[in-house]
């Protein structure tokens, strides 16, 4: 047994080493990922600042002008603003972040990953526009104004946001296959199992 | 339907791996196998879309939670749950890698 046990976890390793074995078993086979990323269209109009992205669980990353910026799916991610004599010879890191951030210009608008789509879904990229509405001391406004989508063929089209920060999705996706729209048998299923586990086997632990 | 096929292919590969270590009461063997898959698999699954695509990090908590439930489920000692869980999680994590690369 114990060979067996050594031999699944040198495979176990070796997957670990190849890049696409990160889609192992939890991966539905038929899903793939979006390249996705946020862009800021006015970011020239604000040189005296830094900007960066922020994430309480991960860190901090800085965002350059013009460029489209992605981040980890975890945590909530928030666009920050800080004038650059604020930040003088200091390290623009997590740290002085956390220490600084009376003098940050939060973002009132909270970004999240795009999620997966089907393999066979003609959705390749999606490249969401940000707006600054507003920068006066600390007072951050950025708002989405446009998605564009790309397609498999190339193709591409934009959709803009409403005043509430949404959009209808791209066209030619089935947009319920999101992960953000979530299946309920996700949460139905561990729930159910929980309460079978819990009334099958919490009485027999109980009476002994 | 893609999660209820992986569920089934997770409870019987898991169930074997329960059965090499533990060889009598298969009826519980395989309960316990449903039951611990339908908690951990979807909300593994559903967490690396949407909370942290990082897939080492949620196997390891798939094989704590599991194993915690191992212990419980089948009153074994720590040590005899701790390995049932590993090789459970680590056979159905090869026999991933093997399907993706067979898609």
């Amino acid at each position: 047994m114990k060979k067996i046990i050594l031999f699944t976890m040198l495979v176990l390793l070796v997957g670990m080493i190849i890049p696409e074995a990160v889609h192992a078993d939890i991966i539905d086979p038929g899903k793939k990922g979006v390249d996705w990323c946020y862009k800021i269209d006015n970011m020239q109009d604000y040189q005296e600042y830094e900007w960066g992205h922020y994430n309480s669980l991960i860190g901090v990353a800085s965002i350059n002008q013009g460029e489209c910026f992605k981040f980890s799916k975890i945590g909530k991610v928030s666009i920050y603003a800080i004038k650059k004599t604020e930040i003088g010879e200091n390290q623009l890191d997590y740290y002085f972040i956390t220490q600084n951030k009376d003098n940050l210009a939060m973002a009132n608008t909270q970004l999240t990953a795009y999620g997966v789509v089907d393999e066979d879904d003609p959705l390749t990229k999606a490249e969401t526009t940000l707006h600054i509405n507003l920068l006066e001391g600390t007072k951050l406004d950025i708002q989405k104004t446009k998605v564009s989508y790309t397609y498999s063929d190339g193709t591409s089209e934009e959709k803009a946001f409403n005043l509430n920060g949404n959009t209808s999705g791209p066209s030619r996706s089935d947009d319920s296959n999101r992960s953000n729209d979530s299946n309920k048998l996700y949460f139905i299923i561990p729930v159910l199992a929980i309460l079978i586990i819990g009334v099958i086997f919490l009485p027999r632990k109980l009476k002994k | 339907m893609s999660l209820i096929f992986n569920l089934a292919v997770t409870i019987v590969i898991e169930f074997f791996v329960y059965y090499l270590f533990i060889k009598k009461d298969i009826s519980k063997l395989f309960l316990c196998s449903v039951l611990i898959n339908s908690f951990t698999l979807p909300i593994a699954t559903y967490s690396y879309y949407t909370v942290l695509d990082n897939l080492i990090i949620i196997e390891i908590l798939v094989w704590v939670t599991e194993l915690f439930l191992i212990k419980w489920l089948f009153e074994t000692n720590y040590s005899k749950s701790v390995w049932m869980s590993l090789s459970a999680n680590l056979i159905t994590y090869l026999i991933g890698i093997i399907t993706l690369y067979n898609h």
